[in-house]
This record gives C-alpha cells, sequence and structure tokens, in this order.
C-alpha cells in the first residue's frame, strides 16, 4: 500500500503489510467453518458494507463525493461549453470496455487549473485548464485520462479498500448504513485531495492517450497539454493539481517510453481539431 | 542548459545545433512525438519532451524550452471564480442540487457529434508501463 493512498484513519487500525488482503479473503475465511460467537456476523456486516458492489452504489458514492467539489466551485454557467464537453467525452467514453457507466461531463467554474473524476462517471475540468486548451484533441487527451480512471476504478478500488478497514474497526462496536455513506464520502473527499498513488495517474495517462487516438484524435495531445502546465507557476491555481499528480516532465518522460509506433503513427492532429474555438 | 537539435526527427539522425533552454522557438512541423523547430538562429527536430507550450495558442504557435522559466506570459487568470484547493474542499458544502442538474449526453449524440467533426474509430492496444 503507498503511503500517499494510505489514510490517517486506516493507519491506526491496521498496518501497511495486514491490509493486502483481498475483499473475496473475508469470503473464504467465513466459508463453511466455526466462527466464534458474533464473529462470523461482524465479518458479515463488513462485507455487506465493503463487499463488491454494484455499479449503482459506485455511482451513488461518486456523486457524493463530486457534490462535496461542486460545492467549492460551482458548474460554468456556459451552455454551448457544457454540452460540447459532454459530446467529446461521450464520445470518448465508447472506447473503452466499462458500459455500466453513467457518464457526465462539466466545466466547473474556477480559475484552479484540473480535472477529476469520480467513481461511476462523473468527469470535471475546471475552467482554469480548459482556458488553456488549444485544441479538441487537447481536450479529448484530458478527459481521456479522467475516462482512464473510471474505467479502471482507480478511485473506487482505493475506496472500497480504505472503507473495509475503517469499517472493519467500527464493525466490532456498531455499524449502520448512514455511518457507512459518511465514512465513504469523508474518504472520496479526501482522496480528491490526496490524490491516487503515482502508478494508477502513469496508467491512466497511457490509457488516455490510447483512448483519444481510438476516438481519431492526436496521440500526441496529452503530452501537449503537459508542455502547457509545465509552463505554469507553482501558486494557489495549481496547488491541488501539481501535489496530486507526478510532474508533467515526469509525466511526459512515461508516455513516451511506453510510445509503441502504432500510437506514434496518430500523432497528428484531427479534422476536428479546432472545433474547440467554437465552443469558448 | 541546452536542447541538442536533430536533423531528422529521430534521436540517432545528425544534431544540427543547440538552443539554450528558455529561448522562444516557432514550430513548424510535428512528426510523432517529435516538433521542427527555428529559433535561436538554429533549425532542427527536437522532442516533444523539451518544449513547453504557450497558451496563447494559434497557427503560429510559440514554444519555449521547459527547462528554465518562458519568457512569456502564461498566466492563470485570477479573476472569477472560487479556488479549488485541498482548504477549499475542506471547507465546501455539497451541492447535491448541482450535481443532479448534471444530465450528460446520450451515445448516439456522441456518435453524430464524432462523424460531423470527421473523426474515425481506430483499433489501438493498450500501453503498457516502460
Amino acid at each position: 500500500m503507498k503511503a500517499r493512498t494510505c489514510l490517517a484513519l486506516t493507519a491506526l487500525l491496521i498496518t501497511g503489510a495486514q491490509a493486502q488482503f483481498k475483499l473475496e479473503d473475508l469470503g473464504n475465511l467465513t466459508k463453511g467453518k466455526n466462527l466464534p460467537a458474533g464473529v462470523g456476523d461482524v465479518l458479515g456486516k463488513v462485507q455487506e458494507y465493503a463487499g463488491n458492489q454494484s455499479a449503482d452504489d459506485e455511482v451513488r458514492s461518486g456523486d457524493t463525493i463530486a457534490a462535496t467539489v461542486l460545492g467549492a466551485a460551482p458548474v460554468w454557467r456556459n451552455q454551448k461549453v457544457q454540452s460540447y464537453v459532454n459530446l467529446v467525452g461521450r464520445n470518448l467514453a465508447r472506447q473503452v470496455e466499462r458500459k455500466d457507466v453513467n457518464w457526465r461531463f462539466a466545466v466547473l467554474d474556477t480559475p484552479s487549473v484540473n480535472a477529476m473524476a469520480f467513481p461511476g462517471g462523473i468527469v470535471v475540468v475546471t475552467r482554469g485548464l480548459y482556458r488553456l486548451l488549444a485544441s479538441e484533441d487537447e481536450l479529448a487527451a484530458v478527459l481521456a485520462h479522467e475516462i482512464a480512471h473510471v474505467n479502471r476504478k482507480h478511485q473506487w478500488k482505493v475506496i472500497q479498500k480504505q472503507k473495509l478497514i475503517a469499517m472493519a474497526g467500527e464493525a466490532v462496536t456498531k455499524g449502520n448504513s448512514d455511518r457507512t455513506a459518511q465514512v465513504v464520502t469523508d474518504l472520496g473527499t479526501r482522496l480528491i485531495a490526496r490524490g491516487l498513488d503515482k502508478t494508477a495517474e502513469f496508467e491512466a495517462d497511457r490509457d488516455g492517450v490510447v483512448i483519444a487516438a481510438r476516438a481519431g484524435y492526436d496521440s500526441s495531445a496529452l503530452i501537449s497539454v503537459m508542455g502547457r502546465l509545465k509552463a505554469l507557476p507553482n501558486n494557489a491555481d495549481t496547488s491541488l493539481l501539481f501535489s496530486t499528480h507526478p510532474s508533467p516532465a515526469d509525466r511526459i518522460e512515461a508516455m513516451t517510453q511506453a510510445a509503441t509506433p502504432q500510437i506514434e503513427a496518430a500523432a497528428t492532429p484531427s479534422a476536428a481539431a479546432a472545433r474547440i474555438k467554437t465552443a469558448q | 542548459m541546452t536542447a541538442p537539435l536533430q536533423a531528422q526527427p529521430a534521436a540517432t539522425a545528425p544534431a544540427t545545433g543547440n538552443v539554450k533552454a528558455g529561448t522562444l522557438v516557432d514550430i513548424m512541423a510535428r512528426k510523432g512525438f517529435w516538433a521542427q523547430v527555428r529559433g535561436g538562429g538554429a533549425t532542427g527536430w527536437l522532442k516533444l519532451s523539451s518544449l513547453s507550450l504557450d497558451s496563447s495558442g494559434g497557427a503560429g504557435e510559440i514554444a519555449a524550452l521547459a527547462s528554465g522559466r518562458t519568457g512569456t506570459g502564461n498566466v492563470v487568470s485570477a479573476s472569477g471564480g472560487r479556488g479549488l484547493d485541498a482548504a477549499d474542499l475542506a471547507g465546501a458544502t455539497p451541492d447535491n442540487a448541482a450535481v443532479a442538474a448534471l444530465s450528460g449526453t446520450s451515445e448516439s449524440a456522441a456518435a453524430q457529434f464524432a462523424a460531423a467533426g470527421n473523426l474515425k474509430a481506430r483499433a489501438i492496444t493498450y500501453l503498457r508501463a516502460r
């Protein structure tokens, strides 16, 4: 378990090494065994709260976490841009494997430079980042990176794991569904502030490049976006982005290293590149 | 600090010169993960990873080497809207109505939009970390 994704709450309860068990392990543990009175109940509860949940649960939890972010930065009142970003995003989402996602895209009215994905399919880009983008290819690259996070359930997996640990501690006393919902919201909001581990960010970069290229966009556009981020000062508008992601230079290097001839061949601007200028 | 310019978009191509960090260059062409640039009295191919792009955009896009601070004003707007840093998130009141108002768009509308932009889907395999 990476230190960055390890919340203080979980650290008290179980050490890193012990936290490596999977959800399925609990099932094996309880199956056909005579457990001491009460232990089976507790494990059952934990599994109920933290077990593999449906896409509906994922959407519900993701929406609750997104509500906090939208409380901090409202949706930009620019219907033209909102519609445009939804069309670009929804088209990109056709290129991924997951079909059980409720995709919704939005540009937030804040000068901060960032983009975020929430479990279940809300993807947001800030106005501060949107205005830096020079083409539809660059917008697609940013959205595709976020879509990759949802497709791989990066945030949701971290939340599930940490919820399991948090609830294991609490279930010994008592657990209830309101409390569980609160724990998920708290974990999710803290995850937004702390970020995923670097491995997940690099993976979303590689997937994002592929997803955008699959849709017909320039496979080098995410590198171009990183070039723009590199030029930004580290200040109040960029601090969250820079503290939750590897440096733009490292991300460019990793994408360049991972690129295949097939991807390099797709590094040409798309026919739709200039369309972003019609939605400003 | 300098970056080498190559005669062709390949690391193995002969060098045509060097540009100093912070030099403003014009991008004349792009190929793969390379850009053909002109600036500081030299012309040649430079890896995209050596560039930092100015967001003024436009056709004659200007770029500067990233390792130094760019001389142009890559300023993020300080006007309008609220911030979104860790403290803003911690102090935020959830806006569930704003989330409920997000409607998304249909897959068929998105497909039409792709066709209108002459975007053609391609089969491309995922990349592995290297």
